[in-house]
C-alpha cells in the first residue's frame, strides 16, 4: 500500500464530471425507444466459445445447458438406443424335483447351450407332441 | 438502442453497484430499462423486491447460457437501455453479454488484483473485436475512489491505463456509504432521506454524472475505445 498519500488533483478530467450532469439532466426520455426489433447481428456461438476460451472466460454450466457447443452432427457424445433382447420370461416356476432330474435338466441345457427357460419350452413341446396334446391357447411369443 | 454490460472477472470492483446507479438515474428520469440480472447471488433482483423500484424500470434475472442472448434481444425491444450485471467470473455468459453489448464497461477499483481482472475482461473484448470484425466500446469505470486520497496504485493504473490508450470514464464512483444504502433502503438516490444517509447530494451528483457520461458514450458518433486495446497483462503489475 502506498504509503505517501496525494490529493486527487482536481484538474480538467474532474471539472468535466459537472457538464456529464448537466448532460444527464437535459437528456429527454422520449430520446430513447425500444428497438422494433433485433439489430446486432448474431454471432457464430462456436467461435465464440472458442474466443472466449482464448481469454480465459469458460462456461460454468453443465454440457446439457449448452447444447449449441456443438451443433455438427455426430460430434460430441450421443446415447446410444439401448439392445435389450425381450423373451417373455417373467414368470418364476418354482418346483421340486430329484436331485437326479434337475441334474439331467441341467446336463441338456449344457449339452443343447440352452437357458433353462428354453429347455423348458422345448421339453414341454416335445412332450405335447408325443403324448398327441394340444395347449388351446396360442403362444404369443416374445414381446415386441 | 444501447445494451450495457457490466464486466470484470474480478469480484467486488462495483459492477453492481455501477449497474444498479446507472439503471436507477435512468429510470427516474422516465427513459425505459431493463436489467438482466446475470449475477447469481441476485442482488439486484433483491433490490427491485424493496419499494419505490421505479416503474419503468424491470428487473430480470437469471439468465443462462442458453437464454441469455434471446434474453437480451427481447429487452431492447421492451426498454431503450439494457444493463447486464455480470457475475464476477470469467464465464461464458460475460462472452455472450459482450458479443451483443454497445458499450462494456468494466469496472476497477484503485487496486492490483482489480486492475488484473480489468486486463482479462479487456482482452476478451479486444479478441471479440477482432474475430467478428466488430467495434465494440468500451471503457474503464474507477470505482470506490477516495476523494481526497490518491494512492501510488491508482496513479499507477491510471498512466497504465493512459498510455495503452484505454478509454477512462471522467467520473469516478466515489466511495460512498449512500450507494450501499440503497441496497439496504431501495429505491433510487433521490428517494433517500437525507437525515439517513451523509452526503446525498454529492452522491446524487455523482451518480448523475456517470449516467450522462454513459449517455454521452452511447450517443457519440465516435464511440470510446474504438481503437484496439492493448495487451494489459503483464504490463498492470
Amino acid at each position: 500500500m502506498s504509503k505517501s498519500r496525494a490529493a486527487i488533483p482536481f484538474d480538467e478530467d474532474f471539472s468535466q464530471t459537472s457538464d456529464f450532469t448537466k448532460t444527464f439532466e437535459n437528456v429527454s426520455p422520449q430520446t430513447f425507444r425500444p428497438e422494433a426489433v433485433a439489430t446486432t447481428a448474431p454471432v457464430s456461438v462456436a467461435k465464440l466459445t472458442q474466443v472466449a476460451a482464448a481469454s480465459g472466460f469458460q462456461s460454468r454450466e453443465p454440457n446439457s445447458a449448452a447444447p449449441h457447443l456443438s451443433s455438427v452432427p455426430g460430434e460430441g457424445r450421443s446415447r446410444r438406443p439401448r439392445r435389450i433382447y425381450r423373451t417373455g420370461r417373467n414368470t418364476p416356476l418354482n418346483i421340486k424335483a430329484r436331485p437326479h432330474e434337475v441334474d439331467k435338466f441341467n446336463w441338456i441345457c449344457t449339452q443343447k447351450n440352452w437357458v433353462q427357460g428354453v429347455t423348458l419350452q422345448n421339453a414341454l413341446l416335445a412332450l405335447e407332441e408325443k403324448l398327441g396334446l394340444t395347449y388351446p391357447v396360442e403362444d404369443p411369443g416374445p414381446p415386441s | 438502442m444501447p445494451v450495457i454490460a457490466l464486466a470484470s472477472p474480478k469480484g467486488g470492483c462495483g459492477k453492481t453497484t455501477a449497474a444498479l446507479l446507472l439503471a436507477t438515474e435512468l429510470a427516474q428520469k422516465g427513459i425505459g430499462v431493463t436489467v438482466l440480472d446475470a449475477d447469481p447471488e441476485t442482488y439486484i433482483d433483491t433490490w427491485a423486491k424493496l419499494p419505490d423500484k421505479p416503474p419503468s424500470l424491470t428487473v430480470k434475472k437469471s439468465p443462462t447460457e442458453q437464454t441469455i442472448l434471446d434474453d437480451i434481444d427481447k429487452a431492447k425491444q421492451e426498454s431503450p437501455f439494457v444493463i447486464i450485471d455480470l457475475e464476477g467470473t470469467a464465464n461464458m455468459l460475460v462472452a455472450y453479454a459482450i458479443s451483443r453489448a454497445d458499450l462494456v464497461i468494466i469496472p476497477l477499483q484503485p487496486s492490483d488484483l482489480d486492475a488484473r481482472g480489468a486486463a482479462k475482461a479487456l482482452q476478451l473484448v479486444r479478441q471479440q473485436q477482432k474475430a467478428f470484425n466488430r467495434t465494440i466500446p468500451h471503457a474503464i469505470l474507477f470505482t470506490r475512489t477516495k476523494a481526497a486520497i490518491r494512492t501510488k496504485t491508482f496513479t499507477h493504473i491510471s498512466q497504465q491505463l493512459t498510455q495503452n490508450k484505454i478509454t477512462i470514464f471522467k467520473t469516478h464512483l466515489m466511495e460512498r456509504e449512500v450507494y450501499r444504502a440503497l441496497f439496504s433502503y431501495g429505491g433510487c438516490l433521490e428517494n433517500l432521506d437525507p437525515k439517513d444517509v451523509y452526503h446525498l447530494q454529492d452522491a446524487i451528483n455523482n451518480a448523475r454524472a456517470f449516467a450522462g457520461e454513459v449517455i454521452s458514450m452511447v450517443n457519440s458518433p465516435h464511440t470510446p475505445s474504438t481503437r484496439p486495446t492493448q495487451e494489459l497483462e503483464g504490463v498492470l503489475t
